[in-house]
């Protein structure tokens, strides 16, 4: 038997409902995250547009002496975003996330500040169809709970940058 | 140390390695020597007897960043309002890539700075294309993040447009001239035609490549029973 002193603890996760105002079947689309996944979630961060990035790069920010890119989930799944305004900004937050490519590489992502931290388990099933998602290359699982559907995402470099890599 | 020359587009402030600028000019004196040439998509100027293009920096990413700041709300760079910039004192880097010369108009010249080569980090590869080509590195201050313009990228990036732009127009010639020979309902059964054969062939080609893998696996395979 390995002796491992974190098997005991309940495993966490952060839930985020999508910054889309369209609902699927009147249900909330949201977002899941393990928590060793994120590492920092911050609240007003300046974001630094870079001319001629796609349309889900939102530009670059600064965390702990990195410039990382932040990325609009949303936008890259092809949902529809909620149009932005003066309150945009101070309404979401960005976190900081491990992404899953070799060595240690972060990206940050643009979230609601209605995220929630949750002690597995959930209750929760497969979604049976995904249809509504025009670009799902990023996409791990959908599944449906009690507040609407989850979006359990693999973050790797290579498929945050490809839009168009899915269906 | 490396120098950068900081330099202002709008309300944003980008930098450059400083040893690349050969001269900074007022933008006025290039407009009155303008040079017209006929073949490139880029404004070409003459400056000491040397025929160059000319980048208006402030037209080109003025406009991209307004539109991503508009997709986003508001950003860092858009807290206040973009400062009004007399177009009288607007500037001209010369710039060398590759042993010759570039012209990089820009709203104001602000001022060289000394960092350490720690401060500058290679942008995220999350960034592509034209983004990656132009501002392949970043400047980290305490305040703010600095991208740093790579001209060697702007003309590469220009070359690729100009070969995509003389492909697409070499398209549209031969689209007129096949439709001066033919009618619509004859061109469209010889595009499907050309298209069907073109990928019959790639499928054939696919189908041998994957028959090959599989004689080699089934030959490892009665290989090893032999064994």
């Amino acid at each position: 038997m390995t002796n491992n002193p974190g098997a005991s603890l309940p495993q966490k996760i952060l839930i985020s409902p999508a910054l889309t105002p369209t609902k699927i079947s009147g249900r909330q689309v949201h977002f899941l995250f393990s928590i060793r996944q994120v590492e920092d979630i911050l609240k007003e961060t300046p974001v630094y547009p870079v001319p001629f990035s796609p349309p889900h790069v939102e530009g670059i920010a600064k965390w702990r002496n990195h410039a990382l890119p932040v990325i609009s989930l949303e936008k890259r799944l092809g949902l529809d975003i909620r149009s932005p305004d003066a309150e945009f900004q101070k309404s979401t937050r960005l976190i900081a996330v491990r992404a899953l490519d070799p060595g240690e590489k972060y990206i940050m992502l643009r979230v609601s500040d209605a995220i929630r931290m949750f002690s597995l388990p959930i209750s929760y099933t497969p979604a049976p169809s995904v249809g509504w998602l025009s670009e799902d290359s990023l996409v791990k699982g959908v599944y449906e709970w009690d507040e609407g559907y989850l979006l359990v995402l693999q973050l790797k470099t290579e498929e945050v940058r490809e839009v168009g890599s899915g269906k | 140390m490396k120098e950068l020359l900081l330099f202002q587009v709008g309300n944003r402030q980008f930098g450059l390695d400083l040893p690349l600028v050969r001269s900074i000019h007022g933008a006025s004196a290039f407009f009155e020597e303008q040079v017209n040439d006929g073949d490139s998509r880029v404004p070409m100027v003459r400056f000491q007897f040397e025929d160059m293009p000319l980048y208006d920096l402030s037209a080109i990413l003025g406009e991209d960043l307004c539109r991503q700041e508009m997709k986003m709300g508001s950003s860092a760079t858009s807290q206040t309002q973009p400062p009004s910039y007399d177009p009288e004192n607007k500037k001209v880097m010369l710039v060398s890539v590759q042993g010759s010369l570039v012209a990089l108009k820009v709203d104001r010249i602000e001022r060289v700075v000394s960092v350490t080569s720690d401060q500058i980090e290679a942008i995220s590869p999350v960034f592509k294309g034209t983004a990656l080509d132009w501002f392949p590195r970043v400047l980290k201050q305490e305040k703010q993040l600095i991208l740093l313009l790579n001209p060697d990228g702007i003309r590469w990036d220009a070359a690729k447009k100009s070969e995509a732009d003389a492909l697409s127009d070499e398209f549209r010639e031969l689209e007129n001239a096949l439709t001066r020979m033919m009618r619509e309902e004859e061109m469209a059964k010889f595009v499907l035609h050309v298209s069907s054969k073109i990928l019959e062939k790639m499928v054939a080609r696919r189908i041998g490549k994957v028959e090959k893998t599989l004689r080699k696996r089934l030959a490892e395979e009665e290989g090893t029973h032999d064994k």
